[in-house]
């Protein structure tokens, strides 16, 4: 009985390790194996994404919407279509006019159906309907790749997405993380940026110079520093580009040094808050604002500097952390020891603090 | 004693399959929500004077928040910033 019983579990074992080597069968058990995987990582995401649409629709509900859900549905489906790269004359400009209509049309539809006591309010609405639009787009995304992967039995989309699926996972929650924020009004990583112009400038008369954006004149031992920063403290970019063009086209040029100072994703390994010096425009927008500086500063010859603060992508959604504020104020000592070293008496410096100035005025 | 080996090892392998599949479905069911706890960072103007306290709706950096006991400058919202705390 014994040696019949071994005399099974031999056949079995050549004949597993036959179909394992000769045919498909491995595959497709890893394949099995990993959309498995893939579709409990999936109901994370589905989970992630409804409550966020959930609580979008409560806090457009609670702001006078008649129908959030129609509301919150047509803004999340909304889309943009890039203009052809094939033919790279005035991109930019096409680029720009997309992204103008876009940002018009979606607050338009906030503006028209809420009820709000600020612009500032408007403002963080809107960028929690983005997020939760973020989170949707997410999952459906990953959805369509799963389907799609089970559908051709197509391993190397499902292996790919299921390598990525801690990153993505990862973001996501970062992102649902983010809701709090915007729905208090709480500064982000990414408004680093901003806070360091804030720092800078506080206290003193601001002028609106672009839409959203604002400038302010600080006199620093004798040299003028221009801080330009969105305006605050709704969640906000600006159009620091515009802003820029503008006033160095308005001084004719004379401006001895250009600095940005924005939040960058660091490597992992690296600390967050460290703060580092370079050269060129320092904003991760789509093209059109960063171009603007660009542009301007090769028009009239003027030194463009950036300073970066590392951090990490889940952190520049989240509540700014300690070590963050730490080197906005590292940053903010930098640049006044930067003007005071590197420029004469009467000489004038602009800084532009680049990124989303929820919660910073 | 033959048997009793098989038996075993068989029981250890439908043991270490069960465990595998309840831990990985407990790990995709659980979801690390952070609550941070957030502190609003009020100072003044001519840097003598420096409190935290607990954020509350409405703080923004560049508020007033009154005036300095020390000096009688402005009190401004200088930062705002996370404690991160982990609850599930």
């Amino acid at each position: 009985m014994n040696g019949e019983y071994q005399g099974w579990i031999t056949t079995l074992i050549f004949l597993m390790i036959f179909l394992l080597m000769f045919t498909n069968l491995g595959q497709r058990i890893q394949l099995m194996f990993m959309l498995s995987n893939l579709k409990s990582k999936l109901r994370i995401l589905e989970r992630l994404s409804s409550s966020a649409l959930a609580r979008a629709e409560k806090l457009l509900s609670s702001r006078g919407s008649k129908n959030p859900k129609q509301l919150l549905n047509r803004l999340t489906e909304y889309f943009i279509i890039e203009p052809v790269s094939i033919e790279p004359i005035d991109i930019i400009k096409r680029l720009d006019h997309i992204l103008n209509i876009r940002r018009r049309t979606y607050r338009g539809f906030l503006e028209k159906d809420l009820t709000v006591e600020s612009k500032h309010e408007l403002l963080n609405i809107e960028a929690f309907v983005e997020v939760s639009s973020a989170l949707k787009s997410i999952y459906k995304i990953v959805r369509h790749l799963i389907l799609l992967g089970e559908k051709t039995g197509n391993l190397i989309i499902v292996m790919q997405l299921s390598y990525f699926m801690p990153q993505i996972l990862r973001i996501a929650q970062a992102y649902y993380n983010a809701l709090d924020a915007l729905e208090k009004g709480v500064p982000i990583g990414d408004g680093v940026g901003p806070l360091v112009a804030s720092l800078l400038s506080m206290g003193r008369p601001r002028k609106t110079i672009s839409e959203d954006t604002v400038m302010t004149e600080v006199d620093i031992k004798g040299r003028k520093l221009i801080v330009i920063k969105a305006e605050g403290p709704g969640a906000s970019v600006g159009k620091p580009g515009e802003a820029l063009e503008k006033i160095v086209e308005k001084l004719g040029g004379r401006v001895t040094k250009i600095i940005t100072v924005d939040a960058a994703v660091k490597y992992e390994g690296e600390k967050t808050g460290e703060v580092a010096e370079g050269v060129g425009a320092a904003i991760g927008d789509p093209g059109p604002e960063k171009i603007r500086i660009e542009r301007v500063a090769v028009k009239y010859n003027i030194p463009l500097e950036a300073i970066i603060i590392k951090i990490s992508q889940e952190e520049a959604v989240q509540p700014m952390k300690k070590e963050i504020v730490d080197a906005a104020r590292r940053a903010a000592e930098m640049i006044k020891t930067k003007i005071v070293n590197e420029l004469k008496k009467g000489e004038l410096a602009i800084l532009a603090g680049i990124g989303n100035t929820i919660g910073i005025v | 004693m033959n048997n009793l080996i098989d038996y075993t090892l068989i029981f250890l392998l439908i043991l270490f399959l069960l465990l595998t599949v309840i831990l990985s479905a407990i790990r995709s069911q659980k979801r690390i929500e952070s609550k941070p706890k957030l502190i609003t960072v009020i100072k003044c103007l001519s840097n003598d004077y420096e409190v935290e306290r607990e954020f509350t709706q409405g703080d923004f950096v560049g508020k007033i928040e009154g005036k300095c006991p020390k000096c009688g400058s402005q009190l401004f919202v200088v930062a705002i910033y996370a404690i991160p705390s982990k609850s599930k």
